[in-house]
């Protein structure tokens, strides 16, 4: 399996992302966390999503360096001055996302996190596509009653769309919900001694990153001080 | 051993006991059958066994349960589980991980059980169970049959005495019936005491022990292996059971195929689920007044392409309606479609607002309900109803429609014998010149009981 940084080292990572969305640190700092966290997409060779966002991020710093702001191009300064700041922060929060809900849950329950929150997260993680799947066969049933057949007929029945749409999926969460509960309750879910059969620890990526995350944070508190 | 005393047990707010049964014994490492028509207690009593009764279903439970000697009462659902393993119906619905090898390990880790060995576990599960290169894999990806080879090995991960199955094969073809079969040999073999409740139960002649019929939540007769093999199919049927060698039956002969007036034709048509392309289409014809029936293995795309027949997929102009092309919002109009995902075709409040909303008269809807032994739950909300409830309700509402082309797509999944018997004997009634009707299924007694004809999805399937 390719690992890049272990979960808690990601959500450090959207810690920091958030703090320099609220207060913008300047390019050379931004640029540094992009870099550090790109790291994680080599490691884990996922190149081309990692081209996209290095694509815009260069594209903004240009235009930033262009002195494109948005007095001068309001909504294309604030797309892509707007965009520098607050990608950092998607980049980390998909990626974590995008972790397998296993490691995910065992990698919090080493920060003893209620078990009650991390069966929460795993559901709703298992949830999800599910979800997506019954909304889809929601619209095809409709679609055959002649209902809801085109776009503009969303926009011309709005309490029809809570109705006919948004109940039923809630209800089918419902029972989704149920099936899982019980088959999660036969295997145990409730158990306090749990182990793992994949130890997830930290390697040397993350003390690193732990490291310069703390020396980002710390240029940044000394600039303003 | 599994013994059981006296036992009673009343679901909260209801009146009438559940299961009732004086005395019942499973020798370890037999093979156990509950049969019996949906509602008569089996998967009441898998549910005592496997501790959701009383902790998740609440009621009263009276009476002595004992599992190798322990008493289940007082004891929690995690004591529980590390001796009894389950596998349900919808091997959609029971998997808390989306990879295989995390949910393998998944009631070992909840049992404690110490990393290497789950490791080890897994890694011989993989050699015993033929999952090689299945354990790296995304579980929405697979197959229904490889779904529910995955359910049954991670049921026997935390090393349990017992295993309790609900039904495991309602939405399995053959090829996962017979791996299925194969594997509870293995377990068998490996000393693990096997209780199923099914309604299929032709694949399990060999496998099985005993039977044990419930009625009303008492358990009424039980035969030996060599009693029930020695039982007739006759007899199976008059207790409403599925036989052994389904036949075809009289009602089928005399429904002869009458001539067609409408033609649908499908030709030279890329068939795809999602991203992924299953082949070329190749002359697949339908006409009106006969009942096809549409097999093949999971996966080959019967789904897929019901959706392009009644123009929820689009046919780029690949499909004809008596030489015409048509568009696909020109399908959706003419279409009734029975979807394998029941509990998202529900719309409104009751049973019978449900029912009308075909725009078929009252009358009509009220004699559909009855022979779908739904009569008495005509004003229950329909997501208040069972499962195989609810499918007999989107199955009615899809058979009033007032369309020419109806696609059922396993119409009788999980379902009993006697309400299998009341849909093929409502898809027979459909029959018309002007109807055009196709079953898909794997279920070989409604096929031999409704349909004039069998197609094979791969005989029209061309691969490049």
């Amino acid at each position: 399996m390719r690992r890049g940084y272990d979960v808690r080292t990601k959500l450090m990572f959207l810690l920091v992302a958030n703090l320099f969305l609220l207060v913008n640190p300047g390019l050379i700092l931004l640029w540094t966390l992009i870099i550090l966290f790109s790291l994680d997409f080599i490691w884990q060779k996922t190149y081309w999503r990692l081209g996209l966002y290095w694509a815009f991020f260069t594209i903004a710093t240009l235009a930033v360096n262009a002195d494109l702001n948005e007095s001068k191009h309001p909504y294309l300064g604030f797309f892509l001055l707007g965009g520098l700041t607050v990608l950092p922060c998607f980049m980390v929060g998909l990626s974590i996302l995008r972790t397998p809900v296993h490691e995910f849950i065992q990698s919090l329950r080493k920060w003893h996190i209620p078990e009650s929150i991390l069966i929460v997260f795993g559901v709703a993680m298992r949830f999800l596509p599910t979800l997506k799947q019954s909304y889809c066969n929601i619209l095809d049933a409709l679609k055959l009653r002649g209902e809801f057949v085109y776009v503009y007929q969303y926009l011309l029945h709005p309490l029809g769309y809570f109705e006919k749409i948004l109940i039923p999926l809630l209800l089918n969460a419902s029972q989704l919900g149920q099936d899982l509960t019980i088959a999660a309750l036969t295997k145990a879910i409730g158990s306090k001694q749990k182990t793992s059969y994949i130890d997830y620890s930290f390697t040397f990526k993350d003390y690193f990153a732990w490291f310069s995350l703390s020396l980002l944070v710390v240029t940044y508190l000394a600039r303003i001080l | 051993m599994i013994t059981i005393d006296n036992l009673e047990f009343t679901y909260a707010n209801q009146k009438q006991p559940a299961l009732a049964i004086e005395s019942l014994k499973i020798q370890a490492g037999s093979c156990v059958v509950l049969t019996g028509m949906s509602g008569s207690g089996k998967s009441t009593l898998l549910r005592v066994l496997n501790g959701l009764i009383p902790e998740y279903f609440p009621g009263n439970l009276q009476g002595k349960v004992k599992i190798n000697g322990h008493i289940l009462k007082g004891q929690s659902i995690e004591e529980i589980a590390a001796s009894v393993g389950s596998v349900f119906q919808n091997p959609k619905r029971q998997f808390f991980f989306s990879k295989v090898s995390d949910e393998l390990a998944f009631p070992a880790e909840n049992q404690g059980q110490a990393p290497a060995d789950i490791r080890a576990r897994i890694k011989k599960a993989e050699q015993e169970f033929g999952l090689t290169g299945l354990l790296a894999a995304k579980i929405p990806t697979l197959s229904g049959g490889q779904k529910q080879r995955i359910a049954l090995v991670a049921a026997q991960m935390q090393a349990p005495k017992v295993l309790v199955l609900d039904e495991p094969t309602a939405n399995l073809d053959q090829v996962g019936i017979e791996l299925l079969k194969q594997n509870l040999f293995k377990l068998k073999q490996a000393g693990l005491t096997i209780v199923i409740a099914e309604h299929r139960l032709d694949y399990l002649q060999e496998l099985a022990d005993e039977y044990h019929y419930f009625t009303r939540g008492k358990l009424v007769t039980s035969w030996t292996k060599d009693d029930w093999l020695k039982l007739t199919d006759e007899m199976r049927l008059a207790y409403g059971l599925r036989p052994l060698m389904p036949k075809k039956t009289e009602q089928v002969t005399a429904n002869e195929a009458t001539s067609g007036k409408i033609m649908l034709k499908l030709d030279n048509y890329q068939l795809g689920w999602h991203q992924k392309k299953l082949g070329l289409v190749r002359n697949f014809e339908l006409e009106s007044g006969r009942i096809y029936a549409l097999t093949g293995v999971n996966g080959l795309g019967k789904t897929s392409l019901a959706k392009v027949l009644v123009g929820l997929k689009n046919n780029h102009q690949k499909l004809t309606w008596n030489g015409q092309k048509l568009k696909p919002t020109q399908l959706l109009a003419k279409s009734s479609y029975l979807m394998q995902d029941v509990g998202s075709q529900l719309f409104l409040p009751t049973v019978e607002a449900e029912l009308s909303s075909s725009g078929a008269d009252k009358t009509a809807v009220i004699k559909t309900a009855t022979q779908l032994n739904l009569g008495n739950l005509l004003q229950r909300h329909p997501f208040s109803l069972s499962g195989g409830q609810q499918q007999r309700v989107a199955l009615g509402r899809v058979l009033l429609a007032k369309k020419e082309l109806f696609i059922l797509d396993e119409p009788t999944s999980g379902l009993d014998e006697k309400n299998m018997q009341q849909v093929a004997k409502l898809i027979c009634s459909l029959k018309s010149p002007m109807r055009i009707i196709l079953v898909i299924s794997h279920d070989y007694e409604l096929i031999n009981l409704a349909c004039d004809q069998v197609l094979n999805l791969s005989d029209f399937l061309v691969k490049k």
